[in-house]
Order: C-alpha cells, then sequence, then structure tokens
C-alpha cells in the first residue's frame, strides 16, 4: 500500500466513494449523531440546544405508558405479519411451485399488492373499512352476516387488527416471491429421488422443502423485524396512531412527540430506544439463523 | 391433473384478495354517488368517465405527478451513479477504512426511521432545504447507498480480473476501463438498484410529507390522501377516480418490467 501507484489508486477511490459518502454522511450519520445528541436536551425546536438534561428524557420514556403502549403494537404488528405472512407466503410459493394453471397471470396478480404505494393502499382499505358504505360491512349486510358488522378502523377493539390485516396483505407478495425463489433453487433430483422412493406430498414439504429453505425463512424473519419497525405511512394514513393510541406504533408515535407536540428531544430519546430494541432483536435473530445455518450443515455435511 | 386444479382454485382464492380491492375501486370509480351507495358490487350502469376529469384538475394531479417524476429521475440518477462509482471502487482498489465503511453500510439496515425522522427535517431546515426537489432527492440518494454500493461492488467483484487487467496493458486509463469496460457488463446489477430505487422512491410517503410544508411540493401518494379527505366535497366517484390515477402507472411499470422486477427485490433482498 505505499508505493506510489497504489497512492494514486487510492486517492482515485477516495474520489470515486466521495459522492456517496457526502450523502450518506449528511443524511445517516451525521442525523444519527443530531438525533442522540438531540435526545439529550429538552428541545422545542426553535434555536440551539440549551437545556441539557442528561438522561432524564430516556428515564421518563422508560417510564411511560405511551412507550410501551406503541411498542407492544408494533410487536403485535410484527408476531402477527410474520406468522400469518410468512405460512400464508410459504403455501402459495409451494403450490405455485407446484405447478398452477395460469402461472404467468398469478405471478403478476398476486404481486400487485406490494408494488401500489402504501399510502394509496391506506387510502383503498380505509374506504373498505368505512362503517357505514365500505365494502366490508355491505358485504357482511350482503350475506347476512350483520352481527359481525364493526367499526373497523374507528373502536379501540378492532382498529389494530384492521391496521396488520392491510400490513399483512402487503407483505404475503414479497414473502412468497423471496421463498418461491428459494424453492425453485433446490435441485429438482432431490425432489424426484424423494418421490420415488415413496414420500408423499406433506413428508416432502416437511423433510425436505422447510429445511432447505429455513435459511431463507430465517432471512426474512430479520427483514420483517427491520421492515415492521420502519412502518409508517401505512399507520399514519390509515388512522394516525388512534383511536386512543391503540394503533400507535413506534413510528407514529415520534412522529406526534415531534412534530405535533414540539417535544423533540424526549421524541429522540424514544427513537433511540427503539433502534436499541430493534438492534438487540435483530441481532438475537442473526445469532439464531448463524446457529441453525451452521447445524443444518453439520448435519448433512455440506455447505449449501 | 385433478390435484393442479385444486392448487390452482387455491391461489385463485388468494388472488381474488389482492385483486378484488382494486377492481372494486375501479367500479366505483366510474359511478355516479348514487349509484355508488345504491351497489357497490355491480359494475357500473354507465360510464361516469368525468370523474377522472374531475380528479385531474379538482386535485392537481398533474402538479403531483410532475413532483414525482421530477423527484424519481433525480433520485434515481443520482442515486444509482454514486452507487456504481463506490461500489467500483470497493470491488476494485485497496483504501483505508473500506472495514469500516462496509460494516456501517450492513448496519443500517436495522436503523429504524424514527430514529432519523425529526433530525433529517432539522437537517434540511438548517441548510433552507424545505419545499425543495433538493431537499427531497437528498435523502433518498444516501437511502440507496448502503445496499446500492453493497450490490455494485459484488457485481464488479465478480468479473474475472484479467479482463481490467487487459484493458490495462492495452493502455486504457482507469477511468476508460472503468466506464468503457466494466460498466457495460454490469447492467444487471445497475438494472436493479434502479428499479429498487423506483420503487422505494416514487411510492414513498413520508419524506414528502416531513420535507415539504407546501402543498406545491407534495408528491402523488400525498396527493390522494389529501384528495381523500375531500371526499364529501369532490364526490365519492372523483375520489375513487383519484386512487385508480394514483396506482395505475406503477402498476403499468411493474407489468411492462414485471421480470426484471421480481429480479431486483429478490437480489435486494437476499443479496442485502
Amino acid at each position: 500500500m505505499t508505493s506510489r501507484a497504489s497512492w494514486k489508486e487510492m486517492g482515485l477511490a477516495y474520489l470515486m466513494i466521495f459522492p456517496a459518502l457526502f450523502f450518506f454522511v449528511l443524511y445517516l450519520v451525521y442525523p444519527l449523531l443530531k438525533s442522540l445528541r438531540m435526545s439529550l436536551y429538552d428541545y422545542s425546536g426553535i434555536g440551539s440546544l440549551t437545556d441539557f438534561v442528561g438522561l432524564d428524557n430516556y428515564a421518563e420514556a422508560l417510564a411511560d405508558k405511551q412507550f410501551y403502549n406503541a411498542m407492544a403494537n408494533n410487536f403485535a404488528l410484527m408476531a402477527i405479519e410474520l406468522a400469518v405472512s410468512l405460512t400464508v407466503a410459504f403455501v402459495l410459493a409451494y403450490f405455485l411451485y407446484r405447478g398452477v394453471f395460469g402461472w404467468k397471470f398469478f405471478n403478476v396478480v398476486l404481486f400487485l399488492p406490494y408494488i401500489i404505494p402504501l399510502s394509496v393502499s391506506a387510502i383503498i382499505w380505509t374506504s373498505i373499512y368505512e362503517p357505514n358504505i365500505g365494502l366490508l360491512n355491505t358485504f357482511l349486510d350482503k350475506i347476512g352476516l350483520d352481527s359481525w358488522k364493526r367499526v373497523w378502523l374507528g373502536s379501540t377493539d378492532t382498529s389494530l387488527y384492521s391496521v396488520i390485516a392491510v400490513w399483512i396483505w402487503r407483505t404475503i407478495p414479497f414473502n412468497m416471491l423471496i421463498l418461491l425463489g428459494a424453492m425453485l433453487k433446490i435441485p429438482k433430483e432431490m425432489i424426484e429421488a424423494a418421490r420415488i422412493d415413496g414420500c408423499s406430498g406433506f413428508r416432502i414439504v416437511r423433510y425436505l422443502i422447510l429445511p432447505l429453505t429455513a435459511p431463507t425463512i430465517g432471512l426474512l424473519f430479520i427483514l420483517s423485524v427491520a421492515y415492521d419497525f420502519r412502518a409508517f405511512d401505512m399507520v399514519w394514513v390509515m388512522t394516525q396512531g388512534g383511536p386512543a393510541d391503540s394503533t400507535q406504533i413506534a413510528s407514529t408515535l415520534v412522529y406526534k412527540l415531534g412534530f405535533s407536540q414540539n417535544e423533540y428531544g424526549y421524541a429522540n430519546a424514544i427513537a433511540f430506544l427503539v433502534f436499541a430494541f430493534v438492534a438487540a432483536v435483530a441481532s438475537a435473530l442473526m445469532l439464531v439463523a448463524k446457529g441453525v445455518n451452521a447445524g443444518l450443515n453439520r448435519k448433512r455435511g455440506t455447505k449449501l | 391433473m385433478i390435484k393442479k386444479t385444486a392448487l390452482t382454485a387455491f391461489v385463485l382464492l388468494f388472488a381474488v384478495t389482492s385483486l378484488y380491492p382494486l377492481i372494486w375501486v375501479l367500479m366505483q370509480s366510474l359511478k355516479s354517488d348514487a349509484e355508488f351507495f345504491a351497489n357497490q358490487f355491480a359494475p357500473p350502469a354507465d360510464f361516469l368517465w368525468n370523474n377522472y376529469g374531475k380528479a385531474w384538475t379538482e386535485a392537481n394531479f398533474g402538479l403531483y405527478y410532475k413532483n414525482t417524476l421530477i423527484v424519481t429521475l433525480f433520485g434515481v440518477a443520482l442515486g444509482v451513479l454514486v452507487c456504481v462509482l463506490a461500489g467500483y471502487a470497493f470491488a476494485r482498489y485497496r483504501f483505508y477504512g473500506k472495514k469500516l465503511l462496509t460494516f456501517a453500510f450492513v448496519g443500517v439496515l436495522f436503523v429504524p426511521i424514527p430514529v432519523l425522522l425529526l433530525p433529517v427535517y432539522f437537517i434540511n431546515r438548517d441548510l433552507d432545504l424545505l419545499n425543495t426537489y433538493a431537499g427531497m432527492i437528498g435523502p433518498y440518494i444516501c437511502g440507496i447507498v448502503p445496499l446500492g454500493v453493497l450490490l455494485m461492488q459484488g457485481a464488479f467483484a465478480s468479473l474475472p480480473g484479467e479482463i481490467a487487467e487487459s484493458a490495462r496493458m492495452d493502455g486504457s486509463g482507469e477511468w476508460r476501463t472503468f466506464g468503457q469496460i466494466m460498466l457495460p457488463l454490469t447492467t444487471p446489477t445497475i438494472a436493479t438498484v434502479c428499479i429498487l430505487q423506483f420503487i422505494t422512491v416514487w411510492t414513498d410517503y413520508m419524506w414528502p410529507l416531513i420535507a415539504n410544508t407546501n402543498p406545491g411540493m407534495y408528491t402523488l401518494t400525498i396527493g390522494i390522501t389529501t384528495m381523500a379527505a375531500q371526499k364529501f366535497v369532490l364526490g365519492y366517484g372523483p375520489v375513487f377516480a383519484g386512487m385508480v390515477i394514483s396506482f395505475s402507472f406503477i402498476i403499468l411499470v411493474y407489468i411492462l418490467l414485471q421480470k426484471y422486477f421480481m429480479r431486483a427485490l429478490s437480489d435486494g433482498a437476499v443479496k442485502g
């Protein structure tokens, strides 16, 4: 690394990474530090930071019911999404893998919910959930299930689940695409051999496809943790966290505390606690995934 | 054969849940309000194309499309450009701080949006970038950097070293080797990064909401929510037409480039 040629190379390298680094620092590294600093102050958004309060904001947040409520809702969003969306996506991917009529058509249509902007989906579903003239209640009326009618987004009993349902609707296509990709990578001969040995469809799924797609499922788990704590558009457009905070999640709480209540220092402290939580869960999952993969590879004696 | 039919029937059931909401919106978008209240499940009796005209003018969709196009165009072009340059440097050259940066790029996948929400607003405010295209585009360029650089690095690194070596032997300078020999060989990955960035920018709601106070700068995703709030003034038909207007373009692009979309999304997930 000391010859003149490599110094020249290094200069060139820095020149090439500079633009990317500039934006990365300006809009990611610097905001992170700024946010961390702000979280140590009482700050109403005007002027410079003067009112240093140390870790008071964090202490306050850890004693705040709002914070736990938002984390619990966000966790429910993630857990239910993972359970339902991954299961359905796995089944759909497997069916597509086995072969259906109109494969091409389904491949396009099943993916639509993912491609529509989330805020537009949120608007569409708001009108579907609308209590008086919305599609859902009108439909229930029509098939004689009036007693099932609810004020879906407007009552605290159903609001969170109604929002989560849209999130599931939206995440299935993505999970399906990734799982199908993983299934298509399984060598066809393996499945054929199992079938010739008399394995039933269910046993092929249980003992071949599921273990072989396990690393992908692990990856989707980790991605979901990252994405579900970024969910903002959908909740903000549908309910703004209401009614009575029943759909408040991490991002909407931070937005509300910051932009509507001007408690920027406090809002940033909460944001950092969310960050710590997400980082902890994600790294724990990654360690588990690593362990599982290592275990699988040992058992199989090969590395996939 | 029976089995295949059964599988198809099941998949069809799910296809209905993903497609019907859109068909429902499409049907209502051509009805009068009276007809919408009377029967939602029938196709429109006569097609009120005027709902679309009304939506387009009353809700300013021309403006929203213009803003969205500008922001997307620059967000994609500049975002991809900086990723390609940096990815090349990461793959081809040795420099101090490479490990640290790679680690940082992987780590930021888990930075939750709430942490950036407020400070990015303040940064734009302090730089006088609120209500400007530059203020909207900047965070998007930053957004694609970690994943985009890693993907491009992988693409350049997978090219055989002899290609660059023989180019050098032939007397080609570093920039020419990069631009005329190496770059064209990575078009599939460049397409992937373009599509990922296109989807992010086109469908985003949060940054345009935070970065602007002036409705004249709103993009499609915010425009439709503002419009939906006025359904009692404008009528339901035009609002449904507005929904169709705001999702039809990206669906069209998706159907045209379906193969590339699929590859981009799986590469983005698996390699990121």
